[in-house]
């Protein structure tokens, strides 16, 4: 096996990136912010999911939107954005050319709204939509739809009749059996599987007796949600390895090691989310690291160590 | 309005391993921290911000506007207050320590017109980026009068009488001239706090500025311009204070921020839209921190 030549392409269904390291959505702007950091390689990064995209614009929710949480943090932007058109026709235009792969995420407030985001980027050289039923911090939609198998396959399916990009299906952790939400929207047409959003959480201002988030709850995310989400992506492949639904794995990944844990419970990528807030060339840091791990064992692709854990 | 030239902005925020020079405990549970970073010092503006780790296992960083900037020694100092568990690590190092920052980040003030008199106002730690410009504007000869609300004993005066020659002083050596300044109009103090203190304006450091204002000539007061950094109640006084007299200015904004270079979106203000009618949120880190004082929709969001 020593004489393998490690190469770190993946191929997650009709998606092939370069490397298996990707940023999430919400974590990565449209992109172009990304240009500020001094030393930020495009090329070194295998995805970048852009931020949730709603069919209007959103303002979002009031301040404070975050909080520090131990090994963590909570979030409740409420997706803020400019809306499909603004960002297919004046956002795209000027990143889709950078050596990376964009990935738009899409959501809504009813079945309806995902469809017509999803045909807006199904005209842009976006190279996937992935499909958030799964964030926590809007009263329509989002985690209203991750958390119910009939409306979370609804949504994939209009989505699925809107594009014939690959789709990616962004899972909720908050439900009482990630599995049945995975079949129900395999079934429905997903071609991906990412694992997964934020934990539902609130942060209290002890001495005011205030809630801390504008919008009184928010996501958790970071390294205190790892186990968490290593026992969600390890029961999701469960069941996406029989259909051969590959999973972007992610939830508190901040070095080369967390990513190599959740390829050995069935990622076949990962996702790099809040650790690109204090580390934005984090991203290429895990990329060399999983080089040399790969090198190491002699491996010739991520591909050696998905789904690998030995039990 | 503000808008984003991504051209200006890209590749400015450096991230660097930088050192700590000194660290010096100040009353009030204020801290001075002077950092090499090296060329960088040369870039770095009143008004921009740093974005430090103050260990690597707290999730997020803390952004901390720049107190100075030394281009020929490759320094920035930083003054902080301990407020929760970052800051509390600040105040335990020794100098030595070596650090992550990401810098500079946000968007500078913009320097008045040379003929304008600026009134510079503070409340509490946002003396940082004030004093910044205040030497700034200082050493351009241009006149400015530095008001500062402060519920300690001033930490920084205390720095300039135990330290000969240490340039933080700068404000208060310049202070003899921005004393004269108040003193011109009837106004004999620069420091107001809450609680009664010996030689201070008993009150809001607004209502201080309020008296300034109100005994500065007519002639004064037109070309005279706010610039401001301090609690957002503050920053409300300070707008009502610039439409009751018809003044412009500027404010450095603060609010609970994750990433400091636009990629997460937590830290926004409601900002007027160009066309009048309504507002939309607006990053503070990177469309800001420093806005117009008129165009920030002080009554929503």
């Amino acid at each position: 096996m020593s004489g393998n030549v490690t190469s770190l392409e993946v191929r997650l269904a009709g998606l092939t990136l370069a490397n298996p390291v990707m940023l999430l959505s919400g974590c990565a702007g449209f992109g172009e912010e990304l240009a500020m950091v001094e030393g930020f390689d495009f090329s070194r990064v295998g995805a970048i999911c852009l931020k949730g995209t709603t069919l209007h614009p959103k303002e979002g929710n009031p301040p404070p939107r975050v909080a520090e949480t131990p090994a963590g943090m909570l979030n409740a932007i409420g997706l803020q954005n400019p809306g499909a058109r603004h960002v297919a026709e004046k956002i795209l235009p000027g990143i889709l050319h950078w050596p990376t792969r964009f990935i738009a995420n899409i959501a809504g407030s009813t079945v309806d709204e995902y469809a017509e985001v999803a045909r807006i980027f199904d005209d842009t050289g976006v190279a996937a939509i992935e499909i958030n039923i799964s964030c926590p911090n809007v009263k329509e939609g989002g985690v209203a739809f991750g958390a119910d198998p009939v409306m979370a396959a609804r949504v994939v399916a209009a989505v699925r009749q809107a594009t014939s990009k690959p789709l990616i299906t962004k899972l909720s952790p908050n439900v009482t059996d990630i599995r049945v939400i995975a079949r129900a929207t395999i079934e429905a047409g997903t071609d991906i599987l990412s694992a997964v959003n934020t934990y539902l959480g609130m942060a209290i201002d002890w001495s005011s007796g205030r809630p801390i988030l504008g919008n009184v709850q928010g996501g958790l995310s970071g390294p205190a949600i790892k186990p968490a989400a290593l026992l969600q992506v390890w029961r999701v492949y469960e069941v996406a390895r029989h259909c051969n639904v590959p999973i972007i794995g992610q939830g508190g990944i901040t070095c080369t090691r967390d990513a190599v844990e959740f390829f050995l419970v069935g990622a076949a990528a990962i996702g790099i989310g809040t650790a690109l807030f204090s580390s934005p060339l984090v991203a290429g840091e895990i990329v060399t690291g999983l080089r040399h791990h790969l090198e190491e064992r002699g491996l010739d692709g991520p591909a050696r160590l998905t789904g690998m854990l030995k039990v | 309005m503000v808008t984003v030239d991504r051209c200006e902005l890209r590749g400015m925020a450096q991230p660097l391993v930088v050192t700590v020079l000194f660290n010096r405990h100040l009353p009030g549970e204020h801290g001075l921290l002077r950092l090499r970073v090296g060329k960088v010092a040369r870039q770095v503006q009143p008004g921009h911000f740093v974005q430090l780790i103050c260990d690597p296992r707290l999730t997020l960083p803390r952004p901390f506007s720049v107190m100075d900037a030394d281009p020929e020694q490759g320094s920035v100092d930083i003054f902080y207050r301990v407020v929760g568990e970052g800051t509390r690590i600040m105040a335990s190092w020794k100098g030595g320590e070596e650090l992550r920052v990401l810098m500079p980040l946000g968007r500078p003030f913009v320097w008045p017109e040379e003929k304008k008199n600026i009134l510079l106002i503070a409340g509490g730690a946002g003396i940082a980026p004030v004093h910044f410009l205040a030497r700034r504007l200082v050493e351009r000869g241009q006149s400015a009068v530095l008001v500062w609300g402060i519920e300690t004993e001033a930490p920084l005066m205390t720095i300039a009488a135990r330290l000969d020659g240490f340039p933080l002083d700068v404000a208060f050596v310049e202070s003899a001239e921005a004393l004269a300044a108040l003193d011109a109009v009837g106004v004999s103090s620069r420091l107001a706090s809450m609680t009664p203190m010996a030689g201070r304006f008993h009150g809001y450091v607004t209502d201080l500025a309020e008296h300034y204002l109100e005994r500065s000539s007519e002639a004064l007061r037109r070309r005279t311009e706010l610039y401001a950094c301090g609690p957002t109640v503050m920053l409300r006084a300070v707008a009502r204070l610039a439409e009751r007299f018809g003044l412009s200015g500027q404010v450095s904004l603060e609010e609970r921020m994750a990433c400091g270079f636009g990629v997460c979106a937590a830290c926004v203000v409601p900002v007027r839209q160009e066309s009048g009618v309504g507002w939309s949120y607006r990053k503070i880190c990177t469309e800001g921190p420093v806005f117009s004082l008129a165009d920030i929709a002080w009554e929503s969001g």
